[in-house]
């Protein structure tokens, strides 16, 4: 029997039991869906740091306070102790690193509760270089940007996102507070990439950063970004500043380093929530397989007088094994695909109503399809080895 | 054509039945044979062995001068689909299923060449064309009893063995069928037919009597 009339008989008998062959699919349609979603908002999260790592050059060096742990993802802990980098750890770079530009951007995060008139904002107040917009990847829309004479003067001048400027109400030219100091709104931006990890709302101020050290009323800076003069130095400019910062220091309490190595620390902690998807909607796949055991083996005894037949007029073992093992993969198979279907309207959705960006890639389909065809094989194995094994004679006479 | 030598075979579920005790048999091409006895004789067993639907404990089984009882399954099951056709006596078609396919099955488990018109002139042979889109459910047990028969014919086999092919039907459906047969056997194929009502036995050529496993009698007419 060749395979088209393997696939005709196949869906012929899945059609003839419809009800219960949909009530059977819904298991694997139920574990694929969760596959697939799951793995699709990984996805989804991956892609959007990878688009922010992208933002910055491949020169970027980032200067973090808190030491590396031992397998070189930065001490995220250490973020909230008060900062062991230093406003003088950028001018001592520029004269002990030579391999960097002399051009160093830093980031010191202040606190503070953001006012206007009767609106109030607890966002996260950033005191930024010019440069250091890169590690926020925003774009001003409106006003303007910092200059170096803004720093330098130590203007009270203040940037902010279009979502905190609405919420406050303030415009371009008006004047805004920050706890008990006085900024003056110079510019509006939108956020590119969100990382949700400022604010869930993209709500961002930032001022000029000698300012925030003033407020601070403390040298300490929060981010260091420094560029490498050409992309083959990176990892000798690293170094160059490691060497330099510790000389400085006495101790290695801070973490350098490129945005490809982010990406990395990001991408291992997603693959490995990703196996750990695998693993666990696996167990709703197992509970749909045994469901669909279940039902090849009552197909297969309720049809032990058509075995015995399609075996008296020549069929094989293996044409027998075949024709109900396509049952199974079919039945499976047409439950992924519902299941991908499924997922893919939710993904879709999500993308619209929520900061999720799901994304389903063609790897996912086929782990999604490839499970179904599997999970088929699995459990339709023992059932279609009892058909094939059926005494002709026997069968025959089955009531 | 075939040749089994003192064939054994006992059933041991439950009470032990010497189906077949040292049969011995030769079956020439042409032949219409009838084998009769009582139920639970092994007339059955006999023809399902010479089918290589079942396999004998003991004896050597020719076909055409070639050992076939070592055979593997996937062997026996080529040789059931190219040399013969069964008839039975509850029709065994498969339900749900229109008579077109149900005759088609054979070829599909075999020559696939030409098939469409194979199941036309097999249905047309026994007389059921018009009923080609009909279930099984749909047709009377005559009716069901012609497409079961076309079914055996259309590889085109050497030999049709029936077992009790009358059984489930009327006096006078059994009689039409027997008429079938008849023409099956008139046009050469060679025919072993079980059954334990001996009127239907007059298009035979030959009448096997068994009991407890042995023939007990061999008679040619």
């Amino acid at each position: 029997m060749n395979i088209i009339e393997n696939f005709k008989t196949a869906l012929k008998s899945l059609w003839n039991n419809r009800l219960r062959s949909f009530l059977t699919l819904l298991g694997i349609v139920i574990g694929v869906y969760a596959v697939v979603t799951l793995l699709a908002a990984a996805q989804g999260v991956q892609n959007q740091i990878g688009g922010f790592v992208e933002d910055f050059g491949p020169r970027t060096i980032l200067i973090m306070p808190g030491e590396t742990d031992s397998s070189g993802t930065p001490n995220f802990a250490a973020q909230a102790a008060p900062s062991t980098l230093l406003v003088d750890d950028i001018e001592y770079l520029k004269t002990h690193a030579d391999l960097i530009e002399q051009t160093v951007d830093y980031a010191v995060f202040i606190g503070g509760l953001a006012t206007h008139g009767d609106k109030k904002l607890s966002g996260m107040p950033v005191g930024i270089t010019p440069g250091a917009v890169e590690l926020f990847s925003i774009k001003v829309v409106n006003g303007r940007d910092f200059t170096q004479s803004d720093l330098d003067q130590k203007k009270r001048f203040i940037v902010i996102s279009e979502a905190a400027a609405e919420k406050l109400a303030v415009k371009v030219g008006e004047t805004m507070s920050i706890g008990i100091e006085k900024f003056e709104v110079i510019g509006l931006f939108k956020i590119e990439q969100s990382l949700n990890i400022s604010s869930s709302q993209g709500e961002m101020f930032f001022i000029p950063a000698p300012v925030a050290n003033e407020i601070n009323k403390s040298p300490q800076v929060n981010r260091i970004v420094a560029h490498a003069k050409t992309v083959e130095d990176v990892d000798r400019a690293i170094t160059q500043v490691k060497e330099a910062l510790t000389t400085k220091h006495g101790t290695v309490d801070f973490s350098v380093m490129k945005p490809t190595d982010i990406l990395k620390t990001v991408d291992s902690i997603i693959n490995i929530l990703k196996y750990m998807v695998i693993g666990i909607t696996s167990i709703s796949l197992l509970v749909g397989g045994i469901g669909i055991m279940n039902i090849m083996l009552v197909t297969v005894a309720e049809r032990t007088r058509e075995i015995g037949i399609r075996k008296a007029v020549g069929a094989t073992e293996s044409a027998i094994l075949i024709q109900f093992l396509i049952e199974s993969i079919l039945l499976t198979v047409i439950g992924a695909l519902i299941g991908i279907a499924m997922a893919t309207v939710t993904s879709y959705l999500a993308a619209k109503f929520s900061p999720l960006e799901p994304a389903i890639t063609s790897s996912t389909i086929m782990i999604a399809v490839g499970m179904g065809v599997v999970a088929g094989v699995i459990f339709g194995l023992l059932p279609a080895l009892r058909a094939a094994r059926k005494n002709p004679v026997q069968a025959l006479k089955y009531e | 054509m075939l040749k089994l030598v003192n064939a054994r075979k006992q059933f041991t579920a439950g009470e032990v039945v010497n189906a077949l005790d040292g049969v011995s048999l030769k079956i020439a091409k042409g032949e219409f044979v009838g084998i009769i006895g009582p139920s639970g004789c092994g007339k059955s067993t006999l023809l399902y062995t010479l089918g290589l639907l079942d396999s004998t404990d003991e004896g050597e089984y020719f076909i055409d001068g070639t050992r076939v009882d070592r055979f593997s399954s996937r062997e026996r099951a080529g040789l059931r689909n190219k040399k013969f056709g069964f008839v039975f006596q509850s029709f065994n078609l498969i339900s749900r299923t229109t008579s077109f396919d149900n005759v088609l099955l054979p070829l599909l488990y075999g020559q696939t060449r030409g098939a469409t018109a194979k199941v036309q002139h097999a249905l047309e042979q026994v007389g059921v064309w018009n009923k080609r889109r009909n279930w099984p459910n749909q047709m009377s047990g005559g009716q069901q009893q012609r497409v079961a028969i076309a079914r055996a014919l259309v590889t085109e086999p050497e030999i049709i063995l029936a077992d009790e092919p009358t059984g489930n039907l009327d006096s006078k459906t059994g009689e039409e069928i027997m008429e079938l047969f008849r023409d099956i056997h008139s046009k050469g194929t060679t025919v072993v037919m079980v059954t334990h009502n001996p009127d239907l036995l007059k298009y035979a050529t030959r009448i096997i009597e068994m009991r407890d496993g042995k023939i007990v009698s061999d008679k040619k007419l």
